[in-house]
């Protein structure tokens, strides 16, 4: 599980990048440059097959929670007052709908095995009640990302998008709860999306897909060899065995049918990423987007997640040392509220960013924002609450929803929105988690 | 007169016949007003129950009521209650029904293949390869199940895992297969040169790159004085770290070696000086403890580390951890505005002078009466190849370079990998696939790599296989002499068997009672048998919960991370040391010596011990000593801001006898403090007395925690408890009212026995072993065998507490009863 103390000591056995900074002489930051070049010149979205514009899903995740004084707008529909945690969205004030009062009910019931924290990071896409028998792990859901990948994945080169800043953590599940590992390192993101194309390159794929064939069949004969000497009280596991590793070699086979196809190399100027920027976050969290916005335009993907600020960051830069976590236990003391308040901002600046970002790419008629559904969430309200939320949506759809509200959803399921997003996807489905339909009134 | 001897056998008839009719009418006299049509208490209806016989669907229901009517927490206090003998024959009526249905039930249930768990696979890997090379830290984390990860039926597989076998296998047999010229040996010296190397212009010549921790933090508050001094050379201060990072091209990966020196100075006394050396990638590499007195004129310190070929840069850290900084009084919040977090950067710029801290930019170390090390030199060599081709290349290959044999490759390293013997087909099959990936233009060698990964990823190398007959009965098939290696190894040393267990596996004599015994005594003398602790111990007594507790750091401004992991260390040495020395098992409960180092033996206001490692100590304060008086415990059974008495009884009747508590009924909210008045924690609890519902389990759980209450919420002693009116608010202090207590640490147990401590609560537990004994076996069979336990387990059991008891319940005595079961040799 993925909780984590909130003590910071100097000198912890841990790497070195993972959480100090790296200061200069004077106690300056050293910064590292976004790398503007990486998206791209040509800011035009690829021609999907078939004509209609693909609708992509988004989850953006922050951990802990939110300050929600200075979040929730005091009035509802569509004249309302930026708050100052939003104010940096208010260039694209019409593209956002800000939602009150939905909620996980399921996630978030009292466990005595997971604490409040680790449900927020494990079940905020899955909204599953994990179960706390003692003695027994807990288990998760699927979560809806992965559930859209099942569906629409195999369209892309890249079924879903899983990054995170968080190399330790994930918030996507498949399906039984089995944790999905995420991508964090720029460079390996960048040649999972622009494999290199090369012959030569493709030579080195093709050989190791037939050694990884050759292996994984061997596993399977085997398998099954030894599973027709056991008795059907032995052999269970084994089956399992056997029908996992086809799986495996089935989805081998689905990659490389994408070698097959024509070639997609990065936008023209787009240089590849260095490794993550480790000591600068707001380079980081923004390398990531820029990532996804390229994944996106080039229709590599349409699902993506992001967490993009977890229970222990801190922002020196912006005068909040300590962690954010920590913040969160403010015991009334203003200067911390505000502090928690100042990250909160910060964070929906880089939401700001990466709306900038898609606004920027043409798509048809429109531009890529408006072909999206972006959820941005994070799991916990104010002071660990888990009843008043904060979340939002962003985009348009392609033109099914009317953001630019604030909407009182009177406690409904969160997962009622998913149910919406994967309906406006061309996923529609009955239920997920706790949800029985679709959010309404977007 | 009536003629009884006529009467006699009608009344045993009838008794016969009624026993059952009497259980029934037992329970409907008593239980159903509040379990029946009226009312269902807790949804349950006695009534409807009693009707249908017991069976699959309504065991677990039949099994929660005997367990209420065994511990006589129902009927309820307050109700009619039935008389003992009632309560006897009821309760051997509703067992034998139970008994019958379960042995049923379990004798259908598939036994399910074990597959290795993330641990069992790195240390097989380790083993089979001879490699320094540690797989499997991103695997999935595995499930457990009846509290272990090594239970076959918990033992998920997905997708994502078996893509990590694919991957992993991959790696490892690169890392193994290493051919080519040796790399050469290169060695640095890294000096420090003043004009070179100062940190502050941050430059790094080429080839180069040094980080000199720049801020000095060695101050005395003894005297409530502070003192820093800026430092910008090749020193090495208290709590600092000194960064190598060494650059190299080409085939990096082996053992590199590290020696640093260094000058000691201002070293009054006898001092202890603990370092830690970590790898560039955070691992550890070594921790030392160098003794240092007036008249050591130089420290060396010499540790080696593995490097995998990708990193071009070898890094090193140096850090002294103790040393004369202390616990600087409200350390997370300094006295000063400024925001820097990290006290290194606050003492840069800034000193005490008469309590006032003051910005202060001192210029030379001499300045410095305290003690500190320079002239810290470095000298770096590597990578160290003792054997080229390396032994896990020639192990492996043998002669396969020249001859292109690929079956004898198989020959060999199969019935290591498969843990048994192997036949010619499974040879041929494998040397088939090698010629199939040389046909297709890969070389001797990369197609033989093919191969071996192909072996890695096969189901008998996966899952501990155990092949009764197909018609097999439970729990009569007598295992092979390797597949009993095979289930001992995994037991003592998360590992597969080695030679000699193979040799006796071969020989057939393994199953001998009295080669066995002689093995298991060499196997716990092994240092593989670290394993047995690392995760039998950490499990069995719930150490991983210690990762994610976060005491409030303003009640707790001590509390660390480095002595949160001192706690988990002690008690992970202690049941080492139960093990390796063979003493009772009773010392779990109550014992004269535990493991100290200096952050603990103040922790627990003991005698100073020096120095950053654990080392045996002798207790005389009888507060102190066995598992419930060890802060790890204490701190994983509280909350953030004070201790959880419910939490400690449970753990203790979940850990110490195995027979937790049922969980609390769905829908009862935590404990709503009454914020009118401040009260104490163990007032809080008086709610779970004075509710009959709560108290029918409570009684049971909550005097064990209470009696423990001289121990806060972090395991140190007290005698007074400070509180506040709402105990998750215990830090706020505007408005909230405070008060404080004296300590009650007394307890009534529902037997009516009384308690006052933690003295009584040893006796208590001491008079119990021989329910701690069968507690103890029976978590070590599950961990053993890696199944849940069966009613066909009992037996074996009762054996294993006898014959521990009978060893004066040596711990060593109880291993060896577990290996001798019938469970444990059979399947």
């Amino acid at each position: 599980m993925n909780s984590r103390p909130h003590s910071s000591r100097p000198h912890s056995p841990r790497p070195l990048s993972r959480r100090s900074v790296l200061r200069g002489a004077a106690g300056a930051l050293i910064s590292l440059p976004f790398l503007e070049a990486l998206t791209s010149r040509s800011l035009v979205a690829a021609e999907p097959a078939g004509g209609t514009r693909p609708i992509r899903l988004l989850w953006l995740h922050s951990e802990s929670g939110i300050w929600m004084p200075e979040w929730k707008p005091t009035t509802t529909g569509t004249n309302f007052a930026l708050t100052p945690i939003l104010e940096p969205l208010a260039p694209y004030r019409e593209e956002i709908s800000v939602l009150s009062g939905l909620f996980h009910a399921n996630a978030f019931k009292r466990n005595a095995q997971a604490g409040r924290h680790v449900q927020d990071g494990m079940c905020h896409l899955t909204a599953t009640d994990l179960g706390g028998t003692p003695d027994v792990a807990v288990k998760n859901g699927i979560s809806v990302d992965q559930l859209a990948a099942e569906t629409i994945g195999e369209k892309t080169r890249v079924p879903v998008l899983n990054l995170s800043i968080d190399r330790n953590a994930t918030m996507s599940f498949s399906a039984g709860g089995t944790p999905v590992p995420v991508d964090w390192d720029p460079r390996e993101i960048f040649s999972r999306l622009f494999a290199d194309n090369s012959p030569d390159a493709k030579k080195l794929a093709e050989a190791r897909y037939l050694q990884q064939r050759s292996v994984l069949d061997d596993a399977m004969e085997t398998t099954r060899d030894l599973s027709t000497k056991l008795g059907t009280t032995d052999r269970q596991k084994l089956d399992e065995y056997l029908s996992t590793v086809r799986e495996v070699e089935r989805r081998a086979t689905v990659t490389r049918t994408w070698a097959d196809r024509p070639a997609v190399s990065a936008p023209e100027g787009t240089k590849p990423p260095g490794p993550p920027p480790d000591k600068d976050r707001t380079a980081y969290v923004r390398l990531l987007m820029d990532l996804m916005v390229l994944a996106l335009q080039t229709d590599q993907t349409r699902l993506a997640t992001l967490r993009l600020g977890f229970m222990g960051c801190m922002y020196p830069d912006i005068g909040c040392p300590d962690s954010y976590h920590n913040y969160t236990h403010h015991d009334f003391k203003a200067d911390k509220q505000a502090a928690m308040a100042k990250v909160d901002q910060h964070r929906i600046a880089h939401l700001a960013y990466f709306l900038g970002k898609l606004k920027a790419v043409k798509e048809g008629e429109h531009d890529l924002l408006h072909h999206c559904v972006i959820h941005y969430g994070t799991g916990m309200g104010a002071d660990h609450e888990t009843t008043d939320l904060a979340n939002l949506v962003i985009g348009r759809g392609g033109g099914a929803l009317k953001p630019g509200q604030h909407l009182d959803c009177k406690g409904k399921p969160l997962a009622d929105l998913y149910v919406r997003m994967m309906a406006t996807a061309g996923m529609p489905i009955k239920a997920f988690a706790d949800s029985s339909g679709a959010l309404n009134g977007l | 007169m009536r003629d009884v001897s006529r009467a006699t056998p009608w009344l045993l008839l009838s008794v016969l016949l009624s026993s059952r009719a009497l259980a029934g009418d037992v329970l409907t006299t008593y239980c159903v007003s509040c379990h029946g049509p009226e009312k269902a208490k807790s949804g349950l209806r006695v009534d409807t129950l009693l009707k249908t016989r017991v069976d699959e669907a309504t065991l677990p229901m039949w099994k929660e009521i005997l367990s209420r009517l065994e511990t006589r927490d129902m009927p309820p206090k307050d109700k009619k209650r039935p008389s003992e003998s009632e309560y006897g024959t009821t309760i051997a009526r509703i067992s034998a029904d139970v008994v019958k249905v379960e042995t049923v039930l379990e004798a259908k249930r598939p036994r399910a293949m074990r597959r290795l768990n993330r641990s069992e696979y790195a240390n097989t890997i380790r083993d089979l390869f001879a490699i320094d090379y540690v797989p499997g830290s991103d695997f999935p984390a595995d499930d457990a199940l009846h509290g272990f990860d090594n239970v076959a039926e918990g033992l998920n597989l997905s997708p994502t895992l078996v893509g990590k076998y694919l991957a992993t296998a991959t790696q490892v047999v690169e890392r193994a297969i290493r051919i080519g010229d040796k790399p050469s040996l290169r060695t640095q010296v890294y000096a420090f040169d003043d004009e070179k190397y100062r940190y502050a212009d941050n430059a790094k010549p080429a080839g180069l790159a040094v980080y000199n921790g720049n801020a000095h933090l060695s101050f005395k508050p003894a005297n409530g004085m502070a003192r820093v001094i800026y430092i910008g050379g090749p020193a090495l201060f208290a709590r600092q770290h000194q960064h190598l990072l060494h650059r190299q091209s080409g085939q990096n990966e082996g053992v590199w070696r590290l020696s640093v020196r260094m000058t000691p100075r201002n070293f009054p006394a006898v001092e202890v000086a603990s370092f830690t050396l970590l790898g560039g990638d955070g691992r550890l590499v070594a921790e030392r403890d160098v003794r240092i007195d007036a008249g050591t004129k130089e420290v060396v310190l010499n540790v080696e580390a593995y490097h995998d070929r990708s990193a071009e840069e070898i890094g090193f850290e140096l850090q002294w951890t103790n040393g004369y900084y202390q616990n600087w009084p409200n350390r997370r919040n300094p006295p000063s505005k400024d925001h820097y977090q990290s006290n290194h950067w606050f003492l840069y710029n800034h000193r005490l002078v008469d309590g006032k801290w003051q910005e202060w930019k001192p210029s030379v170390p001499e300045e410095s009466p305290f003690p500190y090390f320079e002239n810290v030199e470095f000298t770096i060599s590597g990578p160290h190849h003792d054997l080229w081709p390396p032994a896990s290349t020639q192990s492996l290959l043998g002669s396969y370079l020249s001859d292109g044999d690929a079956t004898k490759v198989f020959a060999r390293f199969l019935p290591r990998a498969f843990r048994r013997a192997v036949t010619a087909t499974e040879i041929e099959r494998l040397a088939t696939l090698v010629a199939a990936q040389r046909a297709a233009g890969l070389d001797a060698v990369a197609a033989m790599k093919v191969g071996l990964t192909a072996a890695l990823c096969s189901p008998h190398f996966l899952f501990l296989v155990e092949a009764p007959p197909v018609a097999a009965a439970r729990g009569t098939y007598q295992l092979s002499g390797f597949e009993l290696a095979t289930r001992l190894s995994y037991f003592l040393w998360s590992s597969m068997p080695d030679d000699e267990l193979r040799a006796l596996a071969v020989a057939g004599t393994l199953g001998d009672p009295a080669v066995l015994t002689k093995q298991v005594a060499r196997m716990l003398a092994d240092g593989k048998s670290a394993a047995l602790t690392a995760n039998f111990a950490r499990q069995w007594l719930g150490l991983d919960k210690l990762a994610s507790v976060m005491p409030e750091p303003k009640l707790f401004p001590n509390y660390s991370e480095s002595l949160r992991d001192a706690t988990r260390d002690e008690t992970l040495a202690f049941f080492r040391e139960v093990v390796a020395k063979n003493l009772p098992i009773t010392d779990f409960l109550d014992a004269r010596w535990t493991f100290l180092n200096e952050a603990l033996a103040e922790h627990y206001g003991l005698p100073a011990v020096p120095g950053r490692l654990l080392q045996k100590v002798d207790l005389s304060d009888a507060r102190r000593g066995g598992l419930l008086t060890q802060a790890s415990v204490l701190t994983l059974t509280s909350e953030a801001t004070r201790t959880a008495p419910v939490k400690r009884g449970t753990y203790l009747l979940d850990h110490i006898f195995n027979r937790p508590p049922p969980p609390p009924p769905p829908n009862v909210g935590s404990l709503i403090p009454d914020a009118s008045q401040a009260k104490s924690v163990r007032e809080h609890l008086a709610i779970h007395r004075a509710d009959i519902a709560c108290s029918g389990c409570h009684a049971r759980i909550d005097p064990y925690g209470l009696v423990l209450e001289n121990f806060d919420a972090v395991g140190a002693w007290r005698t007074s408890e400070a509180a506040h009116s709402d105990p998750t608010k215990a830090t706020n202090h505007d408005g909230v009212k405070s008060q404080t207590f004296l300590i009650d640490a007394t307890a009534e147990l529902k037997d009516g026995s009384h308690l006052d401590g933690i003295a009584d609560l040893k006796q208590h537990l001491l008079a119990r072993k021989l329910d701690f004994t069968r507690g103890l076996a029976e978590r070590m069979s599950v961990y053993a065998l890696g199944r849940g336990l069966l009613i066909s387990d009992r037996g074996d059991l009762d054996v294993m507490v006898k014959t521990t008891a009978t060893d004066s319940f040596r711990m060593q005595s109880l291993i060896h009863a577990v290996v001798m079961s019938k469970s444990f040799r059979t399947r």
